[in-house]
C-alpha cells in the first residue's frame, strides 16, 4: 500500500476561474521524499493544501494509506499528515516548548490537555531537531531559520507518517538550508513520507529524491531527480534559459543558474 | 526525567503566582464587604459568613446581616463574575480572531447586547427575556461585524476593529431611538442609568441569573482551552492539528457572546475590561492555556471589584463603573501599546 495516492486531482477556486490544479496524479511510498518543483503560481502550495484536506477537490481522489481523505475526520487527518507551513506569523508570543507541544493535540481527544507522555514526546522532538536550547524563547523573537526548525519539531511531535512542507527553506541562508535538508533526509530514514515544495532543484539532487515538475496546474514530469532534471527540462519549466552547473567534488549534485541574455 | 527540573520549577512559580492572585481576590472580597456607609467590622462579617442565622441574635446583627448578605454580597459576587466574564470573553475573541485588539466592546457585542436588552426593557419584559434579547442583539452584532470583515477580506487587525466600531455605532443609534420613544418618567431613566454601567442596583436574583451563563460558558471555554489555543495559529494550522475550525470558532463566539451579553443585561456596558485584562494576563503569565485562562479570570475579577469599590466610595454620589473602567483602562492600554514591541502587533 502506498503512503499517498493522488489520482486525477483537479481544483479551482471558483467555477468561473481556470483550474489551479489540473488532473494531477502521483503516488509516494513510505519513507520516500518527493520534491515538487515549478515556477511561482504553478499550484505547488495549492497541491499541498489539497493533500492536507484544506481545500475542496473538484474531482479526483487522494488516498492516504489506502483511505480516501474525504472519509477522514480532521482529527484522523491530523494523525496521518503533519504540516510545516511556509512561515507562521503568530499574533501571540508562544514560547517554543508550547509551540511544539501543540503538535501533540492531534493525539488528544476532545477536551483533554497534554499529558506527561505528550510533554516528553514534544521534548524528544525538540531534541531531535536541535531546538531544545530554544525551548524557553518566544517564537515571535526567533530568526527565520529557528522558526522553521521549531515548526519541524512541532510536525515531528504530531507523529504523523506523512509530512507536508511548503517551501521549508524559503528565505533561509545556506547553513540553515543544509540543516533543514538534513532533517528531511532523517525523517525519510525513520520511515516518514515527505512532500516538499521548493524552488531549488539542487536540493532534490542533494536528497536524491523523487521529483515532480509542475507548470500551470499540471504535472509535466515525475521521476527520480537525475532523470527528470536536465538543463532542457528546467529551462522549459521556468520558461527561461538555464545552465546546469555540475562536476567538481559533488559529482552527483547539479545546480541550475539563469543565463543572462 | 532529565528535562523535568527547569520546567517544573517554572510551573511551580506560575502556580504560586496564581495562588497569590486567588488569595488577593479573597482579601479584596472581605475588604469590599466592610466598605459602605453602614459600619460593619471584619469580625462581624466573618461571623455572618460562617455562622447560620440562628447563631447571631441581636437586632444590630440582623441589620448587619441584611446589609452584608442582601446588599453588599450580591454586588460583590456580581462584580467578580462580570470581571471574570468580560475578561474571559475578551481572551476568547482575541484568541480565535488572532487579534489582540478584539474585545466585547470593540466587536460591537456590548452595543448589540445593550440594544437588545433596552428593547426588552422598553417592552417591560421579564429578566430572562431581557437576557435573551441581549444575547440575540450581541450575536447579531458580532455576526454583522464578522460578515463585513470577511467581505472586505483585508487581512489586517484594524479592519475587524473598524467593522466592530461601525456595528457599534449602528447599535448606538438604535439605542438612541429606543431612548427617544421610551417613557421619560419611568423607562428612560432606568435605561439611561443602566447603560452607563452600574452595579448599584444589583439584587440577589440578578447575581444568581448572571452566575448561570458566566459559570457554564467560562467552564466550557476552560475545558476546551488547548484546542481554542490552536486557533490562535490560524485556520490552516489549527485544522492540520485536528481542530474542526468552523465548528470550534462558532462555538467559541457563541459562548463568549453569551457571557458578555449576560454582563451587559445585568450591569450595562462596561468597557475596557475585556480588552485590557487578557493583555495583562498574557504579559504576566504567558500563553500556557490553563494558567492564562485562570489568571485572566482572576485578574478581571480583582480589577472590576477594585474599580467597583472605588465607584461606590470615591464620592457621596456613585460614579458609574463604566465611566471609571474607561478612565482607568484607556490610559493603561495606551501605556501597554507604548511598551509592547511593535512587531507583535503588525
Amino acid at each position: 500500500m502506498k503512503a499517498i495516492e493522488i489520482a486525477g486531482l483537479s481544483f479551482r477556486h471558483d467555477v468561473r476561474d481556470a483550474a489551479v490544479l489540473n488532473d494531477i496524479s502521483l503516488d509516494l511510498d513510505l519513507g520516500e521524499i518527493i520534491a515538487i518543483l515549478g515556477p511561482n503560481g504553478a499550484g505547488k502550495s495549492t497541491l499541498a493544501l489539497c493533500l492536507l484536506g484544506l481545500l475542496p477537490r473538484e474531482s479526483g481522489s487522494i488516498r492516504l494509506n489506502g483511505r480516501d481523505i474525504g472519509e477522514l475526520s480532521r482529527a484522523e487527518m491530523a494523525r496521518r499528515v503533519a504540516y510545516v507551513p511556509q512561515s507562521t506569523r503568530s499574533a501571540f508570543a508562544f514560547d517554543v516548548a508550547h509551540m511544539v507541544l501543540m503538535g501533540r493535540l492531534a493525539h488528544i481527544e476532545g477536551m483533554g490537555s497534554p499529558s506527561r507522555h505528550d510533554r516528553r514526546f514534544a521534548e524528544k522532538s525538540m531534541e531531535q531537531v536541535g531546538v531544545w536550547p530554544l525551548r524557553g524563547r518566544l517564537f515571535t523573537e526567533l530568526s527565520g531559520g529557528e522558526r522553521q526548525l521549531v515548526l519541524i519539531a512541532r510536525a515531528l511531535a504530531q507523529d504523523a507518517p506523512i509530512v507536508v512542507m511548503d517551501e521549508p527553506t524559503a528565505s533561509l541562508d545556506l547553513g540553515n538550508q543544509g540543516r533543514i535538508l538534513g532533517l528531511v533526509r532523517d525523517l525519510a530514514r525513520t520511515g516518514k513520507s515527505v512532500v516538499m515544495t521548493t524552488h531549488l532543484p539542487d536540493q532534490a539532487f542533494n536528497l536524491k529524491c523523487k521529483v515532480a515538475l509542475m507548470k500551470a496546474g499540471r504535472l509535466t514530469a515525475i521521476g527520480p531527480v537525475a532523470e527528470v532534471c536536465s538543463a532542457e527540462s528546467m529551462s522549459a519549466l521556468y520558461g527561461a534559459p538555464l545552465d546546469a552547473l555540475t562536476g567538481g567534488i559533488a559529482n552527483e549534485l547539479t545546480a541550475f543558474a539563469p543565463r543572462l541574455g | 526525567m532529565k528535562f523535568s527540573p527547569a520546567r517544573s520549577a517554572d510551573r511551580l512559580r506560575g502556580d504560586l503566582a496564581l495562588a497569590v492572585l486567588a488569595g488577593l481576590l479573597v482579601l479584596l472580597t472581605l475588604f469590599s464587604l466592610t466598605l459602605g456607609r453602614y459600619p460593619v467590622s471584619l469580625e462581624t462579617i466573618l461571623d455572618i459568613l460562617t455562622k447560620s442565622g440562628h447563631a447571631s441574635e441581636a437586632a444590630r446583627d440582623a441589620t448587619a446581616r441584611t446589609v452584608v448578605l442582601m446588599v453588599r454580597l450580591p454586588r460583590i459576587v456580581a462584580a467578580v463574575l462580570i470581571g471574570a466574564g468580560l475578561s474571559l470573553s475578551g481572551l476568547a475573541y482575541q484568541t480565535i480572531f488572532r487579534n489582540p485588539m478584539a474585545s466585547p466592546a470593540l466587536l460591537g457585542v456590548s452595543a448589540g447586547a445593550a440594544f437588545g436588552a433596552s428593547v426588552a426593557l422598553l417592552l417591560r419584559l421579564s429578566t430572562l427575556l431581557v437576557q435573551g434579547a441581549g444575547f440575540i442583539g450581541g450575536l447579531a452584532a458580532v455576526t454583522i461585524a464578522l460578515t463585513a470583515n470577511r467581505a472586505i477580506n483585508a487581512r489586517s487587525i484594524v479592519t475587524l476593529v473598524l467593522c466592530g466600531m461601525v456595528v457599534s455605532a449602528l447599535f448606538q443609534a438604535l439605542i438612541s431611538i429606543v431612548k427617544y420613544v421610551a417613557d421619560p418618567v419611568e423607562t428612560l431613566p432606568t435605561i439611561t442609568f443602566w447603560l452607563m454601567g452600574s452595579l448599584a442596583k444589583i439584587t440577589v436574583s440578578d447575581a444568581v441569573v448572571l452566575s448561570g451563563p458566566i459559570l457554564v460558558c467560562g467552564l466550557a471555554l476552560y475545558l476546551n482551552r488547548w484546542r481554542i489555543g490552536l486557533l490562535a495559529l490560524g485556520e490552516h494550522e489549527a485544522a492540520t492539528m485536528g481542530v474542526d475550525v468552523r465548528r470550534m470558532r462558532m462555538a467559541v463566539i457563541f459562548l463568549a457572546t453569551l457571557m458578555s451579553a449576560a454582563t451587559v443585561c445585568v450591569a450595562g456596558v462596561i468597557g475596557w475590561v475585556g480588552l485590557l485584562i487578557p493583555h495583562l494576563a498574557r504579559a504576566s503569565f504567558g500563553m500556557e492555556p490553563g494558567r492564562l485562562a485562570i489568571s485572566t479570570a482572576l485578574l478581571g475579577s480583582i480589577f472590576l471589584l477594585a474599580v467597583d469599590d472605588l465607584a461606590r466610595s470615591i464620592s457621596v454620589v456613585e460614579v458609574p463603573i463604566g465611566v471609571l473602567t474607561a478612565l482607568i483602562g484607556a490610559p493603561f492600554f495606551l501605556l501597554f501599546l507604548l511598551r509592547s514591541r511593535q512587531g507583535r502587533w503588525a
